[in-house]
């Protein structure tokens, strides 16, 4: 028998490449829908808000990473426990103030205990009761921890993309900030930032948040529009069934029809989020809103909305400012 | 189908590459699309089942940091596949925790049990072969698409197969003579 089978399935079948390949096939990469913002299926846009925000942040990683970089080389990037409460637990073991945390090591956390965490040069993260995480990587170009389950509080000093949570919804990238990252049983994640901006990704959906605002991130989804936790409940609500319900259009638009009516001049944030998410026709009732919330800058048209280009004015005009790291100088977690 | 229908393939990488670093995710997305069944079926070659779907996530995130870096747009599919290594690597060379062994794990599924040992045997044969079987067998890519996306030539993927599948018949028979 030839290989023609083995080689592109042409052929009389080989009985036993077929049995393999049918079960195999269970390891098969899944095709994982890849969700575009909205815009991005759109040409590209040169100097928009978006890419500025991220120029911005490669510019501060330039900097910061040498002055970084420098500190890195005289001290160590290494975890040690700068506090205990109670008797959290590395790979089992009852750790104590000073022990390490090394890559590959679990830390736990009973409904008692808490930890606060240090690296030299990076900053420190808290660790809340029942929480679960592993040490992935530790070094001078990336800290890396899984958080499985329970809430972190961290505060970072590292140069931006160089301290990277992974949850089950999305991975947590460090932009210089201080934020609360919470994992809940299901699985989803709660991102709240204090200081800064968390850069949001999964896949190739993608949320920054600024300090002030919050996400949630879901498993298989990724990570949803940001929001200002002072919105409605109601706002919340819709925007959740917006976010995530990926495969009921209908409930998205009928959300959609509720947050609209729910969004105040500040939730403009959260509606210019979500060009990115939907479609043509939800873009042009984005735009009839927001134009009532904050009127558009000259030159901004709602085919541009409708396109999902040429917004740049209207998120200059939200004054967030950009993603940039030390702007309100080194973060610090709250006591 | 003939290996030549892809040629051409790694100039319109260039293109979405050019595209990528100028900001356009659509284009990085379809760089994905293209590329993640070949990394997945690379890094499944080498590390659990269980890390694959992370490990992909790395790799193009790490790809996608560094863009500006790749100095020749077309090598971008070598490219790529050189993170997949690198990052199967970084893998085996840190020790891990407990709950992230999980293929480890028992099962009472002939199928699954057959399916893990197969598997098993794929990842223990030679680094060329296993990821060439992974690529055909796992992900059902043909010989000609495995040359077009690895850069590898079809001569040199049509020979790791028949050796490499001639390897595993002997794996699969000796430790169904075993078992």
């Amino acid at each position: 028998m030839g290989d023609e089978y083995l080689w592109d399935g042409s052929g009389e079948p080989d009985a036993e490449v077929e049995r393999l390949e049918k079960l195999l096939g269970r390891f098969r990469s899944e095709p994982r829908p890849v969700e575009f913002p909205a815009a991005a299926t759109s040409p590209p846009r040169s100097g928009s808000s978006w890419e500025r925000w991220w120029r911005v942040a490669a510019g501060a990683v330039l900097l910061l990473g040498s002055i970084w970089l420098l500190r890195a080389l005289t001290g160590r990037a290494e975890w040690t426990i700068a506090g205990v409460e109670g008797s959290p637990r590395i790979d089992g073991k009852i750790a104590e103030q000073n022990d390490g945390w090394k890559i590959g090591q679990s830390l736990e956390t009973d409904g008692t205990s808490r930890v606060k965490l240090r690296v030299d040069g990076l900053g420190e993260i808290e660790v809340g009761p029942n929480a679960s995480l592993v040490l992935l990587e530790a070094n001078a170009a990336q800290q890396q921890i899984r958080l499985a389950r329970g809430t972190i509080r961290a505060s970072v000093t590292a140069p931006p993309y160089v301290f990277l949570v992974r949850t089950p919804g999305a991975y947590a990238m460090d932009m210089g900030c201080a934020y609360t990252l919470q994992v809940t049983g299901a699985g989803v994640s709660i991102l709240r930032v204090t200081v800064g901006w968390v850069d949001l990704q999964h896949g190739f959906r993608q949320s920054l948040v600024p300090a002030g605002a919050a996400a949630e991130s879901r498993p298989a989804i990724g990570p949803g529009a940001p929001y200002f936790e002072d919105s409605s409940e109601r706002f919340r609500e819709a925007l959740e069934t917006v976010n995530f319900d990926v495969e009921d259009a209908k409930a998205r638009s009928d959300a959609l029809t509720i947050l609209l009516a729910e969004a105040r001049t500040r939730d403009a944030f959260t509606l210019l989020n979500l060009f990115r998410w939907v479609d043509a026709d939800d873009r042009g009732r984005l735009y009839d809103r927001l134009a009532v919330l904050l009127p558009p800058p000259a030159g901004v048209t709602r085919q541009n909305a409708v396109d999902g280009e040429g917004l740049d004015p209207w998120w200059d005009k939200l004054g967030l400012g950009h993603a940039k790291k030390g702007l309100k100088g080194p973060p610090r977690v709250e006591e | 189908m003939p290996a030549d229908h892809f040629v051409g393939d790694f100039s319109q990488d260039a293109q979405l590459v050019h595209a990528a670093r100028g900001g356009d995710r659509a284009a990085f997305g379809e760089l994905y699309e293209r590329y993640g069944r070949m990394v997945h079926g690379v890094l499944l070659a080498h590390v659990p089942y269980a890390e694959v779907a992370d490990l992909v996530q790395d790799v193009f995130l790490v790809a996608l940091s560094h863009l500006d870096s790749l100095r020749e747009p077309t090598a971008f599919a070598g490219w790529l596949l050189a993170i997949a290594r690198n990052r199967a690597n970084d893998f085996h060379r840190r020790p891990r925790a407990a709950e992230e062994i999980q293929d480890l794990a028992g099962t009472s599924d002939p199928d699954e049990q057959e399916a893990r040992a197969a598997l098993a045997a794929i990842q223990s044969l030679p680094e060329t072969y296993r990821e060439t079987l992974s690529l055909r067998l796992v992900e059902g890519m043909t010989g000609p698409e495995i040359a077009a996306r690895t850069g590898m030539t079809p001569a040199s993927v049509r020979v790791n197969l028949h050796r490499g599948m001639k390897q595993l018949r002997e794996k699969l028979g000796k430790s169904a003579n075993h078992g």
